[in-house]
């Protein structure tokens, strides 16, 4: 599997020095990292297993990332969410983004067993970490070779 | 590496033991105000931060790349932490050149700090592991070992560490920056009280606060810059377990291969006549004649000979340290990268008072953990 985006941003760690339900570092790491892949939306991957520790994490992390506005609902189709049942279900925390990242090449690479998503051939993986959410890292993998 | 990387700035705080008029937040923003201002450079010119310490236990400030995200100008960049105890402040300056090296980054900014006054550095560094021996009362006991064990395979004479550790001191005596300046003569460290023999209180490294940060940048920008920069020639890291039987503790075989990667990477065949000067982690005395045999200065069981002859002093063939190092200045995570710092302040030729006149190649060197960690770097006024 290729690596055909990656960025990462850290944001303060002060509770109260921003909007809490908005991340900024998430939002910006998610567009250069969608950039250098070369795609418009986070919207275009077939899968994406995004480190939301709780489901308030992953409202805000759906918004960073473009996937609906505030206040949308999610609508039918668009990437399958966490394959792999997520943080929710395992998070053994400083392994927890690194098995967002595992679990995206599993899935590209056929390998994915029950949770495989058919046809997969590219996916976002994301990693965070901080009280507020603060630092935010996108990769973002793809079944063809992007650089030479 | 892919691209030549350059150190475009250097800043350090003036180190001391106590710094209680900062935070931690306010001294490593001192060392990035005086590296940006040096580099000409402002925060919006940097594209991503890389910070280095030693164990949180020694402030017990955990995870502190989060705490300092705004203090050292992280906001929305990257951000990353790294950690390889007390070569650390190597290690952090390299992960700096990968960086830039990648092509993914023109300009980053690498900082390394260590405020010992908040923490207990010896307590913290002496925990019981399962199956591990004991550290002993801090680094001081776990090395005074080998120190022993190089005394008895090389025959050195015992007054050695102490002629170290004044010459040291002499040479620090020259840099505004270093903690320790007060004269101080070989029969004054060998009049000091023994701690773990052979190391006498006067061969033993202070504890400082302290922080150093450096700026790195690709060609292209290190051209547009003020100054003459630093070119990165060479630089590695390479470890071996610090439990293993047979392991050379004296001279292990990581520093070694380090030391002979970074030669073969910069074009060096005999670093005794090519390098101009060199600036080596030496927490105690004797680890200075240790260090010149496993860089391959000299023969192996010839460290010491080097010494005796004075060959490392200031303006001899071999100056060895000419900021004082670790002997006067110690915040523990930064000890490392102030030698890199140092090493590379000298081929640009502003190391001020302790500049080695006509130094043109470099040497940074900082080993840590149990002398299993270790990471170099080969600095030369040309590209």
């Amino acid at each position: 599997m290729w690596i055909h985006g990656v960025d990462h941003r850290t944001e303060l760690p002060t509770i109260g020095a921003r909007d809490l339900t908005r991340s900024a570092s998430a939002k910006l790491a998610a567009e250069k990292a969608l950039a250098m892949a070369g795609l418009a939306r986070a919207a275009e991957v077939d899968l994406i297993e995004l480190m939301s520790t709780n489901p308030v994490e992953e409202m805000i992390l759906r918004e960073a990332i473009g996937l609906e506005a505030r206040g949308a609902s999610p609508g039918k189709g668009g990437p399958v969410l966490n394959p792999s049942g997520g943080p929710l279900t395992a998070n053994p925390y400083y392994s927890t983004g690194i098995i967002r990242l595992g679990e995206a090449f599993r899935q590209l690479s056929g390998r994915a067993g029950e949770r495989a998503v058919p046809g997969a051939r590219r996916a976002i993986a994301h990693a965070a970490s901080g009280h507020c959410l603060q630092q935010n890292l996108f990769w973002v993998l793809g079944t063809e070779r992007r650089w030479s | 590496m892919k691209r030549p990387v350059a150190v475009v700035g250097v800043g350090q705080t003036k180190h001391t033991s106590k710094r209680p008029d900062v935070t931690i937040q306010e001294l490593v923003r001192e060392a990035i105000d005086r590296a940006l201002a040096d580099a000409g450079l402002e925060h919006k010119d940097i594209d991503a931060v890389v910070m280095g310490k030693a164990p949180d236990p020694l402030e017990g400030v955990m995870q502190p790349e989060q705490l300092l995200a705004g203090a050292v100008g992280a906001h929305l960049k990257p951000i990353i932490r790294v950690h390889t105890a007390g070569s650390v402040g190597g290690t952090t300056a390299l992960t700096a050149v990968t960086h830039v090296a990648s092509g993914l980054f023109e300009r980053v900014l690498t900082i390394a700090f260590e405020k010992q006054s908040e923490g207990n550095a010896m307590w913290a560094l002496s925990p019981n592991y399962a199956f591990i021996q004991p550290m002993v009362a801090g680094a001081g006991g776990f090395f005074a070992p080998y120190a022993r064990a190089y005394i008895e395979k090389t025959k050195a004479p015992r007054h050695i560490g102490a002629v170290i550790a004044a010459n040291a001191r002499d040479n620090a005596s020259r840099n505004e920056y270093a903690h320790l300046r007060e004269p101080m003569s070989v029969e004054d460290v060998l009049n000091s009280p023994m701690l773990w023999d052979p190391i006498r209180y006067l061969e033993t490294c202070p504890s400082s606060d302290g922080a150093i940060a450096l700026v790195v940048a690709s060609e292209e920008k290190a051209l547009k810059g003020p100054r003459k920069p630093a070119w990165v020639k060479a630089g590695a890291t390479f470890t071996e377990a610090m439990y293993v039987p047979g392991r050379d503790q004296v001279s292990p075989l990581a520093g070694r291969t380090c030391a002979k990667f970074v030669y073969e990477k910069a074009g060096i065949t005999d670093p005794w006549n090519q390098i101009d000067i060199v600036e080596m982690y030496v927490p105690f005395s004797w680890y200075e004649a240790m260090w010149l045999e496993n860089l391959g200065f000299c023969a192996v069981g010839d460290g010491w000979k080097v010494i005796d002859r004075g060959e490392q002093k200031f303006g001899a063939h071999l100056p060895v340290n000419p900021s004082g190092g670790v002997l006067n200045t110690n915040p523990i995570g930064a000890s490392g990268m102030i030698r890199f710092g140092e090493a590379a302040l000298q081929v640009m030729g502003r190391a001020g008072a302790h500049q080695v006149e006509g130094a043109k190649v470099a040497m940074g060197h900082a080993y840590g953990g149990g002398a299993q960690y270790f990471s170099t770097w080969i600095v030369a006024n040309e590209l």
